[in-house]
C-alpha cells in the first residue's frame, strides 16, 4: 500500500484538515492548521486547493520514509529539512521515490512546518487531532488531478506583536489592566500546544461576575481566576466560563502558531 | 425578550439573552438558533449554542457583521415550543463501582443510595450545551438536593459512559478524559456513535431522563453496544 512511514514521529506532528465547521455545536474543536496560511501556502505551491489536508510538524520534525512516488511542498518554519541527507528548499516542489528519506535537523525559525503531498492523505476519522506515533504509517490515497493554479497566499509575518481585538468580557476588564493588557510582555509557557497557550504576566484582573458558560472561539483570551491569560488555540474548547476579555483575529493566530514556548509576544489594538 | 449583540472578533456575534439558567431562555436560544439554519447553505458557518447565547459564525467575504446584525435584530424568531423536542431515556447503572463518589455524597448530601438515584431519574433535563468535550451533554437543573462542588482535585481519568454531578448540573462523559465531575453512576451506550457517519444523538435543546439499570442489564447492553446491534432509537421517547 502506498504511504508514509514514519520512523521518528519528531515532537509533535500531526494530520490536520480544513476546520470542521458541522460540528462545532457538539463541543468538536474546530482544528486545522495552527498556521492556516503557511498550509494554505504549500497546498497552493503544489496546485491543490487551499484547505487539502497537510501534514503539521512542531519544532523537532519527523523521519519519514517514502513508501510512494509523491510530490511535496514544505512552508512554514524552518526546521532543516533534508532528502536522504541533502538539504532542499522550502517552498519548491520536491519529488521522491520509494525508499527515500526525509528528515529535519533542527529549527531555525519560527515552531511549525507544513508539508503538502499530491496524493490525498486519507481523513483520519477521530473527533481530536491524534499525535502521530512512532511506526505509523499515513495511507495515500490515489494522485489527485492538479486543479488549476492556486493563488498563493502571502506567507505569515514572524512578528511577536499580535493583533487584538475586543472580547465579549473586555469591558469586566479594570481600567489599569486594560492599560496594561498592551504595555506588557507575555511570556508564552512551556505548557502550551493546540488547545491554548498559557501566557506568564503579571496578573490582570477583573469585575468577579458570574458567568453563564457561553462559547468560545479560536483566538479567544480567557483570563483565568490566578489573572492569566489562556489564548485558546485551533484545538481549544468550543464553551467555556472563563471572561473572554479579546480575541485574536485569523491572521494573528497564524502568527501565534510560528512562536515557540518561551518566546514573548505583545498584543497591539487592531479594532 | 432581552437581547444583546456583541462583536467577537472578525467573523463571529454573540447573541446574549437573560443570563439565567431557564429552560424559557434556553428556548429563545435555539429558537433563533432553527430560523438561522437555513443560512448554513450561504454566509452561515457554523452557530454554537450554549445556556443562554447563540454564537454567530459568519463568512466575511460574503456578509458583514453589520448584516448579520440586522438580520438577527429582524429575524422573528417565535418562542414556541421547539419543534425537535426529543427525548431520551438513558440507562444508568448506579452501582458504587460505577459511581466512584456515589457513597461519599451520600454522606455529604445525607441522602440514601436509594434517594439519590430517586432525586436523578425523577426530572426530565433540558440539555443546554454540548461541549467541554466532543459530545458532553451539559443538563439541568439538578434536584435541589443533590447540589454539590465539583471534586476538589480532578481525577486523572473518568471513564467513557460516566454520568455525574457538578452545581446543579449532570453530565455524561461521552470518552474517558480527566474529570473534576462527582461520578454517581455509568451508563453502558456509547453517546458517540463512531459507527454513524454523524456520531452524535443528543443534541443542545433536547430533553434527557435516566433510567435506574441493574448490572445485568448494564452488561446486557454493553454486549450488544461490542456487537454493534445496540439500536438507539430504543432509547427515543415522545415528549
Amino acid at each position: 500500500m502506498d504511504s508514509l512511514l514514519f520512523i521518528k514521529p519528531g515532537l509533535f506532528s500531526s494530520l490536520q484538515y480544513a476546520p470542521s465547521h458541522h460540528l462545532a455545536a457538539f463541543g468538536v474543536p474546530l482544528a486545522g492548521p495552527m498556521d492556516r496560511n503557511a498550509a494554505a501556502r504549500a497546498n497552493a505551491l503544489l496546485g491543490q486547493p487551499l484547505d487539502a489536508g497537510v501534514l503539521e510538524f512542531t519544532l523537532m520534525g519527523p523521519v519519514i520514509k517514502f513508501e510512494a512516488s509523491v510530490q511535496f511542498v514544505l512552508s512554514g518554519a524552518d526546521l532543516g529539512a533534508h532528502l536522504n541527507g541533502t538539504p532542499f528548499h522550502h517552498e519548491a516542489v520536491i519529488r521522491a521515490g520509494q525508499g527515500d528519506v526525509l528528515s529535519f535537523q533542527h529549527c531555525t525559525g519560527g515552531c511549525r512546518t507544513y508539508m503538502a503531498v499530491n496524493r490525498p492523505l486519507l481523513p483520519d476519522h477521530r473527533l481530536t487531532t491524534r499525535r502521530i506515533k512512532k511506526g505509523d504509517r499515513l495511507v495515500l490515497g490515489p494522485p489527485a488531478p492538479l486543479s488549476a493554479a492556486s493563488v498563493v497566499p502571502s506567507s505569515t509575518p514572524l512578528s511577536p506583536v499580535i493583533p487584538w481585538l475586543p472580547g465579549p468580557e473586555t469591558p469586566l476588564l479594570q481600567d489599569t489592566s486594560y492599560d496594561a493588557l498592551f504595555n506588557v510582555a507575555y511570556t508564552v509557557a512551556p505548557a502550551s500546544n493546540r488547545m491554548a497557550y498559557l501566557l506568564q504576566h503579571p496578573p490582570l484582573h477583573a469585575a468577579q461576575k458570574e458567568l453563564l458558560s457561553s462559547a468560545v472561539l479560536p483566538g479567544t483570551l480567557q483570563l483565568l481566576p490566578s489573572g492569566q491569560i489562556a489564548l485558546l488555540m485551533r484545538d481549544g474548547q468550543t464553551i467555556g466560563g472563563y471572561p473572554r476579555i479579546g480575541i485574536v483575529p485569523e491572521e494573528g493566530i497564524n502568527q501565534l502558531a510560528q512562536i515557540k514556548p518561551g518566546e514573548q509576544i505583545q498584543f497591539i489594538r487592531s479594532d | 425578550m432581552t437581547m444583546e449583540i456583541k462583536r467577537y472578533g472578525s467573523h463571529a456575534l454573540l447573541v446574549e439573552f437573560e443570563q439565567s439558567l431557564s429552560p424559557t431562555v434556553n428556548d429563545q436560544v435555539h429558537a433563533l438558533r432553527e430560523a438561522l439554519q437555513p443560512y448554513q447553505q450561504d454566509w452561515l458557518q457554523y452557530l454554537i449554542p450554549s445556556y443562554a447565547s447563540l454564537l454567530i459564525s459568519f463568512d466575511p467575504r460574503k456578509i458583514s457583521s453589520a448584516q448579520v446584525q440586522h438580520l438577527v435584530e429582524t429575524t422573528e424568531a417565535p418562542t414556541r415550543q421547539l419543534a425537535s423536542r426529543i427525548r431520551w431515556e438513558i440507562p444508568v447503572c448506579y452501582a458504587p463501582s460505577f459511581g466512584l463518589d456515589l457513597m461519599t455524597l451520600t454522606e455529604t448530601l445525607k441522602l440514601s443510595v436509594g434517594e439519590l438515584i430517586q432525586c436523578h431519574t425523577a426530572p426530565a433535563y433540558r440539555v443546554y450545551a454540548c461541549g467541554f468535550l466532543p459530545g458532553f451533554p451539559y443538563m439541568g437543573k439538578t434536584d435541589a438536593r443533590l447540589t454539590t462542588a465539583r471534586k476538589a482535585t480532578p481525577r486523572q481519568r473518568v471513564a467513557a459512559g460516566s454520568v455525574g454531578l457538578a452545581g446543579n448540573q449532570t453530565g455524561i462523559y461521552p470518552v474517558a478524559s480527566p474529570g473534576g465531575w462527582q461520578i454517581i453512576g455509568r451508563t453502558p451506550v456509547r453517546l458517540l456513535r463512531t459507527r454513524n457517519a454523524f456520531p452524535f444523538f443528543i443534541q443542545a435543546g433536547h430533553t434527557v431522563t435516566f433510567r435506574a439499570i441493574a448490572r445485568d442489564e448494564f452488561e446486557d447492553i454493553s454486549v450488544s453496544e461490542r456487537a454493534g446491534t445496540f439500536s438507539i432509537d430504543a432509547l427515543k421517547k415522545d415528549g
